[in-house]
C-alpha cells in the first residue's frame, strides 16, 4: 500500500484536514445549538403551560424516530419553503436560501436537541428538594432559584449524558455529506474516486472518527467521575 | 482568519438572503453555479477542492462572454433540480440533458453539448441487446435520464441499481456485482481507456431517445428568463468564434463530435 | 400542497415496496445483532482480560463510527482487498441487501453488546449468591435469575436500540438498496418535489416507531410488575406525594 496519497501537500492530507475541520465544526454547531433547543424543550415540557408541553413533546418524539437523513433532507430542500409565510406575516419579502453547512447544523441540531431535552428532563427531576428549598427559604425568587441553584445542580446530572449525545451527534455528520457538505466522510470517498483507493481512504476515515469519539468519551469519565465526587454519589 | 470565515471558504456557500427583484448590478452580476464535480472529463474535484473538466472551462468562458461573476458550488446529481427549485444557486451547468419532463420544471439554455447513452460491461460478454438484458443488473445514475430511460423500457426485465456517482457504478461493475453500466458514451469512455476498464467495452448499440433528451444545457428556474438568455447569447458566442473548439480539443480525442449546433435550430 | 400529495398516487405502490424492504430489514437486523452481541457480551464481562479486551475493542469500534463509514467500508472497500472476491464470504458481499444486512447488523451488536454486558453486570449480587446458596446450577442461575434479571434491566434500551436501528436502515439507500428513503427520492426523481414523498416516509417511520414502542411498553410491563402498581397508583387520585 503506498502512503504517499496521504501526504500532505502532494497528496489528499490537506483535502482530509479540510474534511476533518467542517465536520468539526457542523458537529459543534449542531451541539451548541442542539443543547439549547434541548434546554428550552425540556423546561417547556416541564412547565405549567401543558398544550405548549404537549406540542413539544410531540415535535420531539417525531425528531427522535424520523431518520437523520430524512430530516437533512427535508430542511435542505424544504425549509426555505416552510419558512416564506412566516417571513411574508413579518413583511418581509424575501426568500432565505439555506446551505448544506447550516441545514445540517439545523437539522442534526434539531434531532440532538430532541435527546438533550430528555436528559434534560432526567436532570431536573434528580435535582434534590432540599437546596432548592433552602434557598427560597433565603426569601429567593423563583427566577433566581432555578438560574443560581437548579440549573447547575441539574447541569452537573446531565452533563455525562450530554457528552455522550455529542458521539451520537458526531456520527450522524457523514450524513449531511447527502446535500453536498464537503465533511471528512465525503472527501475520503472523493479520494478513493480519484486514486481508486476506497478502502484506504474509508480505513482512514473510520480511524479519525474512531479517535474522536475515544476522546469526547475520555472528557465524558473524567467529567462523571468529578460530578459524582461533588455530589458525594 | 475567523472560524465562521473559514466554514464559508470551505464550503464555498454561505447562508444569505437574496431579496426578490434584487437590483441589477451595475457591473458583473453575481451568480451561484451548480456542478457534480464527480462526472469526469466533463467536471471532477480535484485533490485541493477545485473544480476541473470540460464543462467548468466552458463554463467560465460562458460566464465571463455573459458578463456573470460565477461562484462555483458542488451538489450531487440526484439533488440537483430540487436544490435549484429551492434557490441553493441559479442555474446547473453539469451534464444537464434536456427532455420534456425537466422542461416542464425548469428553463434551458440551447445545449452546449450532445453525446449519446450506451450500454457497456464486460468484454467478450458475446450478449446482444436488448434480449440479452432479461434478469441482469444495471448500474445507472440516480435521478438520471438513463434510469428513466432503462427503467421504462427495460424495467420488467432488468434489475436497475440506482447510484450517486459513475464512478461507483464502475466499481461495482469490476467487484462483478452488476452486469452492466448505462451512461453517456464521454464518462464511460474515460473509465474505459483507464486500467480499470481494460477489461469491459461498450455492449449493444448508442441511443437516441425524447427521454435521454436533445443534449445538455444550462438549466434555470422557470422565472429566470433574462439570465437564461444571456447565456444562451454566451452559448451561440463561444461556439461562434471557436471558443468551444479550443476548450472540446483538450479533452476530447480528434473526430469526437460534440458539437449540439445542429440541435439549435 | 393537497395537490402535490395527490400526484403520489401513481407512487404509492413504489413506496410500499420501499417500506417493506426497510421493515425486512429492520426485523431481520435485531435477532442478528442480538445473535453476534451475545458472544461479546459475555466477552465484555469475562475474568479473561484478553476476552474483556474484545469484548470492548468490539464496543468501542462500534459505538464509536458512524453507521455510514462502516456501510461504505464494507460496501465499496472490502471489494478492493484482494482475494476476497474469490472467497468464501463474497456472497455476502456481493449483492447491496446483504451488505446492508451485515453492516447494519454489527452496528447494531456493538450497542446490543454493551446494553447485554450493562444488564447482565447490573444483575443483583445478592440475589445471584441467594441462588448459589440455594444450590442452584450454573444454568440453572442463569435460566432463572441472571436472564429474567438483565432483560427486565435491558428492556427500554433494548427498545431505544430498536429505533435506532430503523432509523439506521436509511443510509441502505446509499448503495442502492431501494428502501423506504430511496423510494421516496425516486418519487422526487420523477416529480421534482422532495417534501411531500420525504413528509409520507416520516410518517411511515413514526408509524413504525410509534408500534414498536408500544410492544417494547408491554413487554415491559409484562416483566415488571411493580411498574403495573406505580401505574395503577398514578392512576388514583394523588392524595398523598
Amino acid at each position: 500500500m503506498d502512503l504517499s496519497i496521504l501526504a500532505f501537500g502532494s497528496g489528499w492530507g490537506n483535502a482530509l484536514a479540510r474534511g476533518l475541520f467542517v465536520t468539526l465544526a457542523l458537529a459543534a454547531a449542531s451541539v451548541v445549538l442542539g443543547t439549547g433547543l434541548g434546554l428550552v424543550g425540556a423546561l417547556v415540557a416541564t412547565s405549567r403551560f401543558r398544550i405548549a408541553a404537549v406540542i413539544v413533546g410531540g415535535y420531539e418524539v417525531v425528531m427522535r424516530s424520523v431518520p437523520e437523513l430524512l430530516v437533512i433532507f427535508a430542511v435542505y430542500y424544504g425549509f426555505s419553503f416552510a419558512l416564506q409565510p412566516f417571513l411574508q406575516m413579518v413583511g418581509i419579502e424575501g426568500f432565505v436560501a439555506i446551505n448544506a453547512f447550516w441545514s445540517g447544523v439545523l437539522a442534526i441540531g434539531m434531532v440532538h436537541g430532541s435527546y438533550c431535552s430528555e436528559v434534560f428532563r432526567g436532570a431536573f427531576l434528580a435535582v434534590p428538594a432540599g437546596p432548592l428549598e433552602a434557598a427560597r427559604a433565603l426569601g429567593l425568587r423563583p427566577f433566581p432559584v432555578f438560574i443560581a441553584v437548579k440549573l447547575p445542580l441539574a447541569l452537573r446530572f446531565a452533563l455525562p449524558g450530554l457528552i455522550n449525545l455529542v458521539v451520537v451527534t458526531l456520527k450522524a455528520t457523514p450524513l449531511v455529506a447527502a446535500v453536498g457538505l464537503q465533511d471528512l466522510l465525503r472527501v475520503a470517498g472523493d479520494a478513493g474516486k480519484n486514486t481508486k483507493q476506497y478502502l484506504t481512504f474509508y480505513l482512514v476515515a473510520l480511524a479519525i472518527y474512531l479517535v474522536l469519539a475515544v476522546l469526547i468519551w475520555v472528557v465524558e469519565s473524567r467529567i462523571e467521575r468529578r460530578a459524582s465526587r461533588f455530589l458525594g454519589a | 482568519m475567523s472560524l465562521f470565515g473559514l466554514i464559508g471558504r470551505a464550503t464555498c456557500v454561505t447562508l444569505f438572503v437574496a431579496a426578490l427583484g434584487a437590483s441589477q448590478a451595475a457591473a458583473l452580476e453575481k451568480v451561484t453555479v451548480a456542478t457534480e464535480a464527480d462526472f469526469p472529463p466533463f467536471n471532477k474535484t480535484e485533490a485541493d477542492g477545485s473544480f476541473s473538466g470540460f464543462e467548468i472551462d466552458l463554463g467560465k468562458a460562458i460566464c465571463q462572454r455573459a458578463q456573470l461573476d460565477c461562484t462555483w458550488v458542488k451538489q450531487d446529481f440526484s439533488g440537483m433540480i430540487p436544490a435549484l427549485q429551492a434557490k441553493k444557486y441559479d442555474f446547473i451547468f453539469s451534464y444537464m440533458s434536456i427532455n420534456d419532463d425537466r422542461s416542464k420544471v425548469g428553463l434551458f439554455s440551447i445545449p452546449y453539448i450532445t453525446d449519446q447513452f450506451r450500454f457497456y460491461g464486460p468484454k467478450g460478454a458475446a450478449v446482444t441487446l436488448p434480449g440479452g438484458l432479461d434478469g441482469k443488473n444495471v448500474g445507472v445514475l440516480a435521478g438520471s435520464t438513463g434510469e428513466r430511460f432503462v427503467k421504462e423500457k427495460w424495467g420488467n426485465k432488468v434489475e436497475v441499481r440506482s447510484y450517486e456517482n459513475l464512478d461507483q457504478v464502475n466499481a461495482d461493475l469490476e467487484a462483478g456485482r452488476i452486469d452492466f453500466g448505462f451512461n453517456a458514451q464521454l464518462p464511460v469512455s474515460v473509465f474505459l481507456a483507464s486500467p480499470a476498464g481494460a477489461g469491459f467495452d461498450w455492449v449493444g448499440p448508442a441511443y437516441s431517445d425524447p427521454i435521454l433528451g436533445r443534449g445538455a444545457g444550462a438549466m434555470f428556474r422557470k422565472d429566470e428568463t433574462a439570465l437564461r438568455d444571456k447565456v444562451d447569447a454566451a452559448i451561440r458566442s463561444v461556439y461562434a468564434d471557436g471558443t468551444f473548439k479550443a476548450i472540446a480539443a483538450r479533452y476530447f480525442k480528434p473526430g469526437v463530435d460534440v458539437s449540439a449546433e445542429p440541435l439549435w435550430k | 400542497m393537497i395537490e402535490a400529495f395527490a400526484s403520489l398516487g401513481p407512487y404509492v405502490p413504489l413506496l410500499m415496496e420501499g417500506a417493506g424492504t426497510t421493515l425486512l430489514l429492520f426485523v431481520l437486523t435485531l435477532p442478528i445483532g442480538l445473535l453476534i452481541a451475545l458472544p461479546f457480551a459475555f466477552a465484555r464481562n469475562a475474568s479473561l482480560p484478553v476476552l474483556r479486551g474484545v469484548g470492548h475493542g468490539f464496543v468501542l469500534l462500534f459505538r464509536g463510527a458512524p453507521l455510514l463509514v462502516i456501510l461504505f467500508l464494507v460496501y465499496y472497500g472490502l471489494p478492493q482487498v484482494p482475494g476476497i472476491r474469490q472467497s468464501a464470504i463474497w456472497f455476502l458481499l456481493r449483492d447491496p441487501f446483504p451488505v446492508a444486512l451485515v453492516a447494519l447488523s454489527l452496528n447494531s451488536a456493538g450497542f446490543q453488546t454493551h446494553i447485554i454486558a450493562g444488564a447482565l453486570r447490573n444483575v443483583p449480587a445478592n440475589e445471584i449468591e441467594a441462588a448459589r446458596a440455594a444450590g442452584f446450577s450454573r444454568m440453572q442461575l442463569l435460566r432463572f435469575i441472571i436472564v429474567p434479571h438483565a432483560i427486565r434491566l435491558g428492556i427500554r434500551s433494548f427498545g431505544n436500540e430498536a429505533v435506532f436501528v430503523l432509523k439506521g436502515t436509511a443510509v441502505v439507500s446509499f448503495i442502492t438498496v431501494r428502501d423506504l428513503m430511496s423510494a421516496a427520492n425516486q418519487v422526487y426523481f420523477r416529480t421534482f418535489e422532495p417534501v411531500p414523498p420525504l413528509l409520507v416516509a416520516a410518517l411511515v417511520y413514526l408509524v413504525i416507531v410509534l408500534a414498536v414502542s408500544r410492544i417494547v411498553r408491554r413487554v415491559e410491563l409484562r416483566l415488571t410488575p411493580e411498574l403495573r402498581m406505580t401505574r395503577s397508583r398514578r392512576e388514583m387520585p394523588q392524595a398523598a406525594r
